[in-house]
């Protein structure tokens, strides 16, 4: 058992390594924007606290089905504030022609840098639910408005090459890292400082839940004992 | 024990809980065991999901807290004890006006972005957890009604067991957080009174099922046709039963709170309760196949009439089960709605390992048709918490599918949630075909043998 576990493990492998390749012949292309967003030399926008909403509109619909939002946040605070919503317009054959899409929500983890950013994939909903010759052809974020701060936007049409913390969390990378425990500290140093983060910020709840937690735990060893005290009676007899 | 004690409350207490779980039987320590397990399931993931659908439920649950009015049309069953549990644990949520303020109160169905902003709140995992209380108690409750249904024998521990673990409950009272709990709680207790033969109890919990949901409103004609049938009452309490139903059912379908002028603050808009208080909603109910449901429906009823009168409890509840396999084989349903059948499943499971063979056989085709048939969103992108794969950007499931296999393949997602849908609806056929073959099995005469 463990032997074909482990032939199947290193066949999953193989096939990450393989759709690794796969994903390296995915091409740029260009996208065009709108709303008169202040652009810098990189390419990256900027977009000020207050602004109702970004409106991207996508170049040529015939390509993209699937776009990368890159955010990167000039605050290291208050980035858990931060929600947007994505709206997706689309023409096809299903006869309508506003569907909303999908949504993220978006925070840094404490200490990181300004360099990094956080990647969102659009798009896969608008090919799951329409025809396929559906394309996404313009683009609405939604600034939550308790957003404080501002946070540059850059949309690129492929995975990117250079390595952020997100994309390190692609599936190829899960497949060649499953074993080796590295995904695993990845996972949980965003999972649990979050979940820890929230109920040092709440400590009632986290007396509510971790008190309830113990005292089903004590609910179920009550239980069990009784239970096995009278099983093992039984048996005796 | 004293005699001092013996007279105590704590004492008397003790002798009503002796008399409905007797301690030292190995059964009920089992089922108590079962229950703890289950009660600790529930706790660990109650803060952290919530459909959209939870947070809206709950504005409205807080408008009428704040405004202090009541809900008297459909689903006031529902809407009261939210409200009463909302107005205990008020205290304990400091940021209830920000989390759940609306402008409009006959508009209160959520946005996203207000969902967002609801989900944003430092304290949203205790409101979560404390506003599931009452769908705890209720799912709680339904396992030990299951269990006495049964004499709490071994079949009633099947049956709380299968009631405690399986997925689909679990993921419509906390995942996705409705108040379906509170409605099925009632549907069980009217099928175990009727199964009892307790008439009145059995309307009176079918009634409360009715004031808590009106698509209830479908099974109204089997209880009917059970109480009417049953030659184990006589004409004064088929007409007493019958007025219950009656009564609830104007209420439910908001003919009586209208007739009498008692209008709510949540009535009138194009979204609002009232909307969905009419009985008109009840065939809103997606039914694709509509004819062929309606005929199935009809040989339903027949079956219910022409069964032997002694048989009628057994009968009734077979066809409860065929109902709901037909239900939702020929209707487009939302997700959790399958939560409905799992009280009356559940019970014919129990007693026929046969139809628990093809319960689980469901309940998987449920889990992989969902998995394929919508987003992971559903179950974890809508949620209060910060598990959401958004977050930790792991890929889901349809996306490795759709992205790594079907790539290469010639299908399209279409074409795989289709065929997932046929697997499902193939799944709740085999349902359907071992529930009315069950009384090969153990017929309602054997189980009565169980219960006494």
């Amino acid at each position: 058992m463990i032997n074909t576990c482990f032939k199947l493990a290193l066949l999953l492998v193989a096939l990450c390594a393989s759709l690794a390749e796969l994903e390296a012949q995915v091409g740029d292309f260009p996208l065009v924007t709108v709303n008169d967003i202040e652009t810098g030399a990189d390419g990256w926008m900027r977009v000020s606290a207050g602004d109702p909403y970004l409106v991207f509109n996508v170049g040529n619909p015939s390509i993209l089905d699937m776009a990368l939002v890159n955010v990167r946040f000039e605050s290291r605070d208050a980035l858990s504030d931060l929600s947007y919503t994505e709206w997706f317009w689309a023409t096809g054959s299903h006869g309508f022609s506003e569907a909303f899409k999908g949504f993220a929500i978006l925070r840094t983890d404490a200490g990181e840098s300004a360099d990094h950013y956080q990647q969102l994939e659009l798009g896969r909903f608008l090919r799951r639910y329409e025809s396929p010759d559906d394309k996404l052809q313009v683009l609405r974020i939604d600034i939550m408005p308790g957003f404080v701060g501002s946070f540059r936007i850059k949309l690129s049409g492929t995975v990117e090459k250079s390595p952020s913390k997100l994309t390190d969390l692609h599936p190829t990378y899960i497949g060649s890292h499953l074993f080796d425990g590295k995904l695993l500290r990845m996972a949980s140093g965003r999972i649990l400082p979050d979940f820890v983060g929230r109920l040092m910020k709440d400590p009632l709840f986290a007396v509510l839940y971790l008190g309830s937690v113990s005292a089903c735990w004590v609910l179920i060893w009550s239980a069990w004992r009784r239970w096995k005290a009278i099983a093992g009676c039984s048996k005796h007899e | 024990m004293s005699d001092l004690s013996k007279k105590s409350g704590v004492s008397w207490l003790r002798r009503l809980a002796e008399g409905w779980l007797p301690s030292g039987s190995p059964e009920v320590r089992l089922f108590l065991l079962l229950m703890a397990i289950g009660l600790t399931i529930r706790v660990m993931i109650m803060p952290f999901f919530g459909h959209i659908d939870f947070f809206s439920e709950h504005r409205r649950i807080h408008g009428l807290h704040e405004h202090g009015g009541w809900y008297p049309g459909s689903r006031f069953v529902t809407t009261t004890v939210e409200r009463l549990n909302y107005a205990m644990v008020a205290p304990l949520l400091p940021e209830a006006s920000s989390m759940f303020d609306v402008v409009d109160l006959k508009a209160t169905t959520a946005s996203h972005l207000e969902y967002f902003a609801f989900v944003r709140h430092r304290t949203v995992m205790r409101a979560v957890f404390l506003l599931k209380i009452p769908y705890l108690l209720f799912d709680l409750a339904t396992a030990l009604m299951i269990f006495r249904m049964f004499g709490g024998s071994r079949i009633g521990i099947r049956g709380a067991a299968m009631w405690l673990f399986n997925p689909v409950t679990l993921f419509a009272f906390y995942v996705f957080g409705r108040y379906e709990a509170i409605v099925i709680a009632f549907m069980v207790m009217a099928v175990w009174m009727l199964w009892d033969r307790k008439y009145i109890w059995s309307a009176c919990g079918f009634g409360m099922a009715l004031w808590s949901r009106e698509i209830m409103m479908l099974l109204l004609p089997f209880f009917l046709i059970a109480y009417w049938r049953s030659p184990f009452m006589g004409w004064m309490k088929k007409a007493g039963v019958t007025l219950i139903l009656a009564v609830f059912a104007l209420f439910a379908a908001n003919v009586l709170p209208r007739m009498l002028g008692m209008e709510s603050i949540l009535a009138g808009g194009d979204r609002s309760l009232a909307e969905f208080s009419q009985a008109r909603q009840i065939l809103g109910f997606q039914i694709v196949w509509y004819f062929p449901f309606v005929s199935v429906c009809l040989m339903l009823v027949y079956h219910l009439l022409m069964v032997r009168s002694s048989d009628i409890e057994g009968a009734f509840l077979k066809t409860l089960g065929m109902f709901f396999c037909l239900l939702f084989v020929f209707t487009i349903h939302s997700v959790h709605y399958v939560a409905w059948s799992m009280g009356v499943l559940i019970m014919l499971a129990a007693m026929h390992p046969e139809v628990a063979k093809a319960w689980g056989l469901f309940c998987l085709a449920w889990v992989a048709f969902w998995l394929v048939g919508t987003d992971l969103g559903v179950f974890t992108q809508w949620l209060a918490a910060p598990f959401s794969l958004w977050v930790v950007n792991l890929p889901t499931i349809p996306y490795v599918i759709e992205r790594y296999v079907l790539k290469s393949l010639a299908f399209d997602w279409n074409m795989v949630i289709g065929a997932m849908r046929s697997v499902y609806a193939g799944a709740l056929l085999i349902c359907f075909w071992k529930v009315l073959r069950s009384d090969k099995a153990v017929d309602s005469s054997g189980m009565k043998g169980v219960q006494s």
